[in-house]
């Protein structure tokens, strides 16, 4: 390209700039799937692979456990067509699988069982109950594992129950357990709530990944320790038992003061804050499995996996220990998978299996289950591989040599920082962000690195890391252009820095010009059409198309009875991915903005209503004719959320 | 597995009720009663009944066994009513009272091949009868709504208008059945002209809902009036053949009701989860409503709270429970008193609370938030002869996720065996499994006891709460009449023949799984102590009775299973028992050791040697 720049003339200055914006677009839209792709497996008709677990056993089989309590052997799960065979049934939805000599292991609602098949049939024989513990009987005291220690013992996390908030209705639900393969139970850990996902890291430290809700601020990944607490105090109801490795105490739990879990922990040393934030909505919305990076499926060996349910996709963490404590860093991975991503495994064929489930918990894939696989190219994505911490601010580590002009430019660099608060309502808005000031870029001799220097580093806060403006040697983008790292700890040496305290965020009630709640005046007296537009499971509006005529007074009342965040907005013609776009790119400031773009584009739209709650705007039908849209922008909705509102009318 | 699905027999749940008390943080040890007691009718002596010809006397305990016609024996005393008709003794037998709107409980045993019947307002019919294993009931089956009957009719068309249950829920004869009957009496104007017909509103048999809302037209054949009325006793037919009753109760209703009037409101805008001081509040709107209807006064649907306040008017003194059902917070006020507390942040939850009440005229004030996700709020109310109901509060949809179809499932080839929860004696059982055979008989244990909870033949399971959405109850639902076994440990080790089998779990038991045979049947498997022992359930070659072996290796002799206890343990034949008319058993190996033990009979065995034996219900 750079030839054709040098044989275009100055006066075919329209050609270049056209040939430039073709060139950047092509580099741009270099796909995911150009290093990473995903493959569906072939499910027989008649079964329901609702994945709650996977395992492979000793001949490369992969064991899958499913919610409806079957456990299926797929016999050569790298063929095109596999073949099942039902290992064991009548589980009671097991939410974890593993295997272990000759065994696969599971928790199911109320036990830890051991599935064996003695006589070689691919049928389990024995359906041995390790350890049985206690249930009260609500349908959300999940249990899930177990994963396998090093010295063999089992750990199992027990899931909080729902009653309008997460409660402990048995014992040592909100905890993780440790179970020996004799039957002896040790609790771990308190202060879970929804602990879907955990594993070990390479060093065979012990993390969990939890899920935005009451007393969780956001999804995020915790490194557990024996006596941790980390964040909800249900599970404290049972400190006082002669087991319990901790004396917290749920009543000493007080958040009126409405500081950050970090902060908390100088009121409570038990207190464990995570070792990595995932900003909710941009870094999904429902934190699940853990799996270690080989080294063969791209550059990022050692880094951890996480899956995310409710967006159907993966994402990356790298992790570095900092005077003892862990945090880091999350990246966006892979998106697109076809169901609700609860489990991976990686398979000796350098394959990534995902397992997916969107039952009762709805997922940006459209499917209710579904078996996939991600495969490495081999070729390298040119992306931030790591982030480490400084004392003075970050190194970020490239996958490829980096444009050094462009990377030693601060202007291509955007870092803030934020926390998010620990209190008992249901997740927590942006809070105290705060934009960092980069005083200096360094760029390594070998053009891998980048040193950045801030002027402030907070503790207990997570730094947005955009690198948008930094290129490949070769001019491509990177894939993915921001990170999130939470900082725990400084470099010894460092400066403890204070706290500034800026205003929060908070996603109140949206005052804008297109978003009218009131009848407007002078409508009084006058015909005023009615609509109401609601959502559905599996990212829906309940209609499709809605014909009204140009210049219709309308009272638009949106019902958000699903699960999830929506938003509707209605804007031009054919505008749809670039305001999807526009409202993901608000990044951070997206939640408080409702993620409504600042464009001409949008016309009117509601606020972002959370689950089973509604709005009432008022507007005009435009008085040109033509499909317009009506979409959702919630991150990960605006592709398929949408439908046509149709004016009826002079097209002009 | 084969999975089937089938139309949604049972009526739409309205609201899911979530109650759960967290005792670290509240210990009320007063939990209010949810409903009126039932009136007893007494069975120490006959003084509830009309006198008659003397066919129907008392007795302590009955037992009859399954294969003798008519069979009826007697254990001398009182507490169980029973009719042994003879050609000359052959009266029906009425009660003292008299009833319009009514709810009847009892357990009624039917001897093979006997006949009787339960005329409400001696009037209308639910058919009592011997129809065990009839596939395809009629309205002359057990539980059936009998036909009417017109002579004028050319024949073949006299009868008319019957009711058959939905299925036959019928145990084998000689058991405890149980019914439970609502009964909507007719209307009549002030000249006696009936303006609204008799409506059975529910009838359940042995926890099978059997009839919902059927409209009688008419009084069924052999009604002991002329015609219908608002009133009238209940009469029992007693020329048919033996029967027993016991347990019978019932709550008889007027139509009297409470009465709201000037009802206002005051509503606030406000975000909390718990209810605030309506006093340090400034209200943003306020007037007359004639009801608890939120969707009138807002439309939004968070971040608000309402305070309402008015009078109610009591038709008569007595005991009346309130109860609001919100999502979130209420509290329910009546002269100032505080009487149901339902506050903070929940799903649509229900409280309740009792309040004796004289006649008249009584303030009532009920306090309500909203913070988010769903609200709704519900007053209802029961009194004195007055029916639970809805005091001027709305009839909440049905969640629009609610499943329209069942799921259920029925084993195939081999046997399924569902983990699952399932109800036993109301009371939710979260580690139990439900096994179910493709000869159609099933049966569920409680794997933490090793307790036998349910035994059923025919379709197997709906497990539409498990697997509907997130499966909100986890329940699984046996889809045919169920009878019901004996509750506690299976296995015990005791320091002699006479010490007493605790309810508690024993000390160094484990329920250790299963293993499955060659025909895919779970063994079930439990540790206790250095015994292990074997629990195995298998039909018999007919699919008619289970059969049940249990075995221990390293037994010593005071390891000891006891596999049926009750009111009483009746020797029918050799080998054969009555286990408190609930289930039936027939020994094939072992010495049963009966034994009376803190009130009740029980049935163990020494687990040295093996024990075998079919169960029949």
């Amino acid at each position: 390209m750079v030839v054709a720049y040098k044989q275009i003339g100055s006066d075919k200055w329209w050609l270049m700039g056209l040939m430039v914006f073709w060139f950047i677009n092509i580099l741009s839209a270099e796909p995911v799937s150009s290093y990473y792709q995903i493959e569906k497996i072939n499910i027989p008709e008649d079964i329901v692979l609702e994945v709650g677990g996977l395992a492979f056993n000793e001949k490369g089989e992969l064991g899958v456990c499913t919610r409806r309590g079957e456990v299926w052997l797929i016999k050569n799960p790298t063929a095109a067509k596999p073949t099942y065979q039902r290992f064991a049934h009548g589980l009671h939805e097991p939410l974890g699988l593993n295997y272990k000599d000759g065994s696969f292991y599971l928790a199911q609602r109320g036990e830890l069982t051991k599935l064996t098949d003695t006589d070689g049939d691919d049928k389990a024989d024995e359906y041995e109950t390790i350890y049985t513990w206690d249930l009260a009987g609500n349908y959300h005291e999940y249990s899930y594992g177990p994963v396998f220690k090093n010295n063999g013992d089992m750990l199992v996390t027990l899931n909080l129950g729902w009653v309008g908030h997460g409660a402990s209705l048995s014992k040592w639900r909100g905890w993780m357990i440790q179970i020996s393969p004799d039957g002896k139970m040790t609790p771990l850990a308190t202060g879970m709530r929804s602990p879907a996902g955990f594993g070990l890291n390479k060093n065979g430290d012990i993390f969990y990944t939890e899920n935005q809700g009451d007393w969780v601020g956001s999804g995020r990944m915790t490194h557990i320790e024996s006596g941790d607490f980390v964040g909800h105090p249900e599970g404290l109801l049972w400190s006082d038992e002669p087991a319990s490795p901790l004396a917290l105490k749920f009543e000493d739990i007080d958040d009126t003061k409405e500081i950050s879990l970090y902060d908390y922990k100088k009121v409570f040393p038990a207190v464990k804050p995570p070792s990595v934030w995932f900003p909710h909505g941009l870094m999904g919305i429902s934190t699940s499995d853990i799996q270690v990076f080989p080294s063969d499926f791209g550059p990022y060996e050692g880094q951890l996996l996480v899956g995310d349910q409710g967006h159907s996709k993966l994402m990356r963490v790298a992790q570095e220990k900092v005077n003892g404590v862990y945090q880091g860093a999350c990246f966006p991975f892979v998106e697109g998978f076809s169901s609700g991503v609860l489990r991976m495994r990686f398979h000796s064929d350098n394959a990534l299996y995902v397992g997916m489930t969107s039952r009762g918990w709805r997922s940006t894939g459209p499917e209710t289950f579904a078996l996939e696989r991600l495969k490495w190219t081999g070729k390298t994505p040119f992306e931030i591989k790591h982030i480490k911490i400084q004392e003075d601010g970050f190194l970020l580590e490239f996958t490829e040599e980096v444009d050094r002009s462009t990377a030693s430019n601060i202007a291509s660099y955007g870092i803030q920082d934020f926390t998010y608060k620990y209190h008992h309502f249901y997740g927590s808005p942006v809070t105290d962000k705060a934009i960092s000031t980069i005083t200096k870029v360094e760029v390594a001799e070998d053009g891998r690195s980048a040193r950045l220097y801030l002027d402030n580093i907070r503790l207990g806060y997570i730094y947005e890391i955009k690198a948008g403006g930094v290129n490949h040697i070769k001019g491509k983008k990177l894939l993915h252009q921001v990170a999130y790292y939470t900082v725990n700890q400084l470099p010894k040496g460092a400066a403890m820095a204070d706290h500034s305290t800026h205003g929060d965020q908070k996603t109140t009630d949206l005052a804008s010009a297109k978003r009218i709640t009131e009848l407007p005046e002078g409508w009084e007296g006058d015909e005023v059409k009615t609509i109401t537009i609601g959502t559905k499971p599996g990212l829906k509006f309940d209609k499709e198309l809605i014909t009204v005529n140009s210049g219709d007074k309308i009272k638009l009342i949106f019902n958000n009875p699903d699960d999830m965040l929506h938003n509707l907005l209605i804007i031009n013609p054919n505008t749809g991915d670039a305001i999807a776009q526009a409202a993901l790119d608000l990044g951070l400031d997206g939640q408080a903005k409702g993620y409504i773009p600042d464009s001409e584009d949008v016309l009117y739209h509601t606020n972002l209503l959370p689950p089973e709650s509604q709005d009432v705007i008022y507007f005009e039908a435009p008085s040109r004719g033509g499909d317009y849209i009506f979409i959702c922008t919630f991150p990960g909705h605006g592709q398929i959320m949408r439908g046509i509102l149709r004016v009826v009318g002079n097209e002009f | 597995m084969k999975s089937i699905t089938k139309l949604l027999l049972v009526g739409v749940v309205l609201c899911s009720i979530v109650s759960c008390q967290r005792q670290a943080t509240e210990s009320s040890p007063d939990i209010s009663p949810t409903s009126l007691p039932f009136q007893t009718v007494s069975l120490d002596n006959m003084d509830a009944f009309e006198p008659q010809a003397g066919n129907w006397s008392l007795a302590a305990k009955v037992w009859s066994d399954y294969q003798i016609a008519q069979d009826i024996q007697t254990e001398v005393g009182t507490g169980v009513l029973i009719n042994q008709n003879t050609k000359d003794k052959k009266d029906d037998l009425r009660t003292t009272f008299e009833h319009g709107d009514i709810e009847l409980d009892l357990e009624f045993m039917m001897p093979k091949g006997s006949n009787s019947g339960i005329y409400l307002q001696g009037r209308y019919e639910i058919q009592l009868l011997d129809s065990w294993g009839i596939a395809s009931p009629t309205h002359g089956d057990c539980g059936g709504i009998y036909q009417r009957w017109d002579d004028t009719k050319p024949e073949g068309q006299k009868g008319y208008e019957g009711v058959p249950p939905r299925q036959n829920a019928s145990l084998a004869p000689g058991l405890w059945q149980h019914l439970y009957i609502k009964f909507k009496a007719p209307r009549f104007d002030d000249n006696g002209k009936k303006i609204q017909d008799a409506v059975v509103e529910k009838v359940v048999l042995n926890n099978v809902t059997i009839h919902e809302n059927v409209t009688l037209n008419g009084m069924t054949r052999g009604h002991f009036f002329e015609k219908e009325a608002a009133l009238g006793p209940i009469i029992i037919q007693g020329d048919h053949g033996a029967v027993a009753f016991r347990n019978i109760k019932y709550k008889k209703y007027t139509l009297e009701q409470v009465a709201l009037k000037q009802l206002e409101f005051k509503y606030y805008e406000i975000e909390t989860d718990v209810l605030p001081d309506f006093d340090t509040l400034s209200a943003i709107k306020s007037g007359a409503v004639n009801g608890f209807y939120i969707d009138s006064i807002t439309e939004k649907n968070k971040h608000f709270a309402i305070q309402f306040k008015g009078k109610i008017d009591i038709p008569k003194d007595g005991e009346y429970i309130f109860h609001t059902i919100s999502n979130d917070g209420s509290k329910l006020y009546i002269d100032g008193d505080l009487v149901v507390s339902n506050d903070f942040k929940h799903d649509m939850k229900r409280e309740s609370g009792l309040i004796y009440l004289t006649a008249g005229e009584h303030d009532i004030q009920v306090d309500y938030f909203e913070l988010v996700w769903g609200y709704g709020l519900r007053i209802l109310y029961e009194g004195p002869e007055i029916e639970y109901q809805e005091l001027a509060s709305p009839i909440y949809k049905p969640n629009p996720w609610d499943p329209s179809e069942i799921i259920a499932i029925n084993p195939k080839d081999e046997p399924e065996m569902l983990r699952c929860f399932i109800n036993y004696n109301g009371k939710k059982r979260t580690h139990a499994i439900a096994v179910g055979h493709p000869k159609g008989i099933h049966y569920s244990l409680d794997l933490t006891q090793g307790t036998l909870l349910h035994s059923w033949k025919g379709d197997y399971a709906d497990v539409t709460g498990m697997w509907h959405e997130r499966g909100e109850s986890q329940l699984l639902i046996p889809l045919e009449v169920a009878a019901q076994g004996s509750d506690g440990f299976l296995i015990n080790v005791l320091a002699d023949a006479n010490a007493p089998w605790s309810s508690e779990q024993p000390p160094l038991f484990k329920s250790k799984g299963y293993t499955m045979n060659e025909a895919e049947e779970p063994i079930f498997k439990y540790i206790l102590g250095d015994a292990t022992v074997l629990d195995h359930l298998t039909p018999n070659e007919d699919g008619s009775q289970l059969i049940r072996q249990i075995s221990a290796s390293n037994a010593s002799d005071n390891l000891y299973c006891r596999i049926g206890h009750g009111d009483y343990i009746a020797q029918l034949r050799d080998n054969f028992y009555s286990i408190g008319g609930k289930f039936y058993i027939t020994i094939q190996e072992g010495e049963p050791i009966i034994r009376q033990s803190a009130g009740s009979d029980e049935l163990l065995f020494q687990l040295k040697n093996p024990v075998k034996y079919s169960i029949l219900w």
